[in-house]
């Protein structure tokens, strides 16, 4: 049915016979590869129990700031949280992530696929401790899960940014369940809960 | 319970052709001057595509560190030596993007390959665009690989042999691959069913050292997701087909980028909601700059003789040289098109498989700047609307 406000005229007759096959193969251009694996800067699929068993800490924090750094030669962005719950482990808050890119000592320097932050924003993230005392996220933007509030129920939403493509299971060419573009956030801290179940501490 | 009806959209379509250098295809690495810099002075506070200054024939220089590359190579029973196989994997890699004809990329776009056997020589500040197996400070679990491109904020900024003469020129790009994943080059992929094909992996990043980002379409290079572990995309490179890895859409922001001396076509248009009302409620995202279309959704031009996707882009802004103001009025533009040929242009929300999050380059979140002449506050991508499409 069209919409009410659909005041488009009637569509020429190659636009009707092309529409189907243009959205099939639309469609088709989207899903037919096996999407199973990576993400721009090529990140390994990862499903929830590895993200969970991969990382070091679990939690729901809130981004106090944003910071780009030179440091070896290198840029970095530093982004700041304050824990507001533990999933995982007793980490410690404030938290700095450290990914690279950024902009600092007057270089641009992008990195595709690299999560960035906003200060306030709340997030889950799986985060990942490095040898020299600063954190990373498991998988960048499969660990990071961007929680919003929907107006209509109230209710917390948990986005991954990697939502998307992972909603195909390449290896059994149908939707997994375990990914989901968004989820409510007590389902994906019942998800976390029930994965510590599985793996060690 | 009775679903909300989406909104009709509208895309105009137009076809120009003979257009060399269109603004747009896929490629979504953008940037803005720093309009406060005095080295900017003249400057556009518009958008500008990033991307290597190929007027300088053999003046990019390429490097690759290997400190520790033999244990990145699954290689049994391979006698020819597996660096070798190693630059040959890099130097095929490079070939695809520069086998596309039709740009101005070619070979000798390209210093000679060089190798650096000790040391760490990817850093972002030597002008020296880098392939590197030995870094791993920068991975978590999870990460493959990833690209640092380090783009100029102003005219004339120097780094390492490079001087920037526009505002987005690439100074320098720098491949990492992780070197605790295992990759196989073409000739040991088959043995070794768990490991990463290494060119396809090499052709996706390499497109980000030339100032591409992602591409929605599945079967491009640039797609945001390689192939899973034993598997390659698309074409091996062959002689006669240098560019075979590559879709079209790829070849497609190639031409665009880098053009050469040959017309392709380009159809620009926009995406409008049936009823304009609709979006009166947006707050404006600059002083006296409504939002008057659909921002970010996805754009595909198919031939109409085949149905094949050609190529396409996110839709939703323009910025003119008057005004240099990011205006998200709906507006989209696909370059680099065949000529002699009839397209059909689809408009799809990105709500799924590829979503806003999946596609966080500065399309989505940097069409503006903030404490420039084109500050502005991006509206959310519109992922709400069924397509009907005008002519």
């Amino acid at each position: 049915m069209p919409a009410p406000n659909d005041v488009s005229p009637p569509r020429p007759p190659w636009q009707t016979d092309w529409r189907l096959p243009a959205a099939c193969a639309l469609l088709l251009s989207l899903l037919a590869p096996p999407p199973s694996t990576l993400r721009a800067t090529s990140l390994a699929r990862m499903d929830l129990a590895d993200l969970v068993r991969q990382s070091t800490y679990v939690v729901r924090a809130r981004c106090t700031g944003v910071a780009g750094q030179s440091f070896s030669g290198q840029v970095w962005t530093r982004s700041t949280f304050t824990v507001t719950e533990a999933w995982k482990g007793d980490p410690p808050s404030p938290f700095t992530v450290r990914l690279p890119g950024g902009h600092a000592a007057g270089l641009r320097v992008t990195v595709d696929g690299a999560p960035r932050f906003r200060p306030g924003e709340d997030v889950v993230l799986f985060l990942f401790a490095r040898a020299a005392g600063h954190f990373t996220v498991v998988g960048w933007a499969q660990g990071t899960f961007r929680i919003r509030t929907d107006s209509r129920t109230g209710a917390a939403q948990a986005t991954q940014d990697t939502a998307g493509i992972q909603l195909l299971d390449a290896r059994s060419g149908s939707w997994s369940p375990g990914f989901r573009r968004q989820i409510p956030l007590a389902d994906l801290r019942a998800r976390v809960s029930a994965a510590l179940q599985q793996v060690p501490r | 319970m009775i679903a909300r009806p989406l909104p009709a959209i509208a895309a105009a379509a137009l076809l120009v052709v003979g257009a060399a250098n269109p603004a747009r295809a896929y490629v979504f690495n953008w940037q803005i001057a720093d309009t406060g810099d005095p080295r900017n002075v003249g400057v556009s506070a518009c958008p500008q595509a990033t991307r290597l200054d190929s007027s300088q024939p053999g003046g990019l220089d390429r490097r690759w560190d290997t400190t520790f590359g033999p244990n990145i190579l699954t290689t049994p029973g391979y006698s020819g030596g597996p660096q070798a196989e190693l630059q040959s994997v890099i130097l095929d890699s490079f070939a695809a993007w520069t086998g596309v004809s039709g740009s101005a990329l070619s070979p000798a776009s390209y210093a000679p390959l060089a190798t650096v056997s000790g040391g760490n020589s990817c850093t972002p500040s030597d002008g020296l665009n880098t392939i590197c197996f030995a870094q791993d400070d920068s991975f978590s679990p999870g990460v493959l690989a990833y690209t640092r491109v380090v783009t100029a904020d102003a005219v004339g900024q120097a780094l390492g042999p490079k001087t920037a003469s526009f505002v987005g020129q690439i100074l320098d790009a720098d491949v990492e691959l992780n070197p605790a994943i295992t990759f196989a080059t073409p000739g040991a992929l088959a043995a070794n069913p768990v490991a990463y094909d290494l060119e396809s992996i090499l052709i996706h990043e390499l497109g980000h050292t030339l100032g591409f980002a992602e591409s929605p379409l599945a079967g491009a290079a640039m797609f945001p997701f390689a192939p899973a572990p034993g598997s390659f995309r698309g074409a091996r490179p062959a002689p006669g087909s240098p560019d075979a890895p590559l879709a079209d859409d790829d070849r497609a922001a190639v031409r665009v980028l880098y053009p050469g001396s040959t017309l392709f076509g380009v159809i620009r248009g926009r995406i409008l909601p049936a009823n304009p009302l609709s979006l009166s409620a947006l707050p404006a995202t600059a002083s006296g700059m409504p939002v008057t279309g659909y921002y970010g959704a996805h754009v595909v031009a198919f031939d109409a003789a085949t149905g094949a996707v050609v190529a396409g882009t996110l839709g939703g802004w323009s910025c003119g040289p008057a005004q240099q103001k990011t205006s998200f009025d709906g507006t989209y533009q696909i370059g680099g098109l065949p000529l002699g040929r009839t397209y059909i242009v689809y408009v799809e929300p990105l709500s799924g498989p590829v979503s806003p999050a999946a596609l966080p380059g500065p399309l989505l979140s940097e069409p503006c700047r903030a404490g420039s002449a084109n500050a502005c506050t991006p509206p959310a991508p519109n992922t709400l609307f069924s397509a009907r499409i005008r002519p």
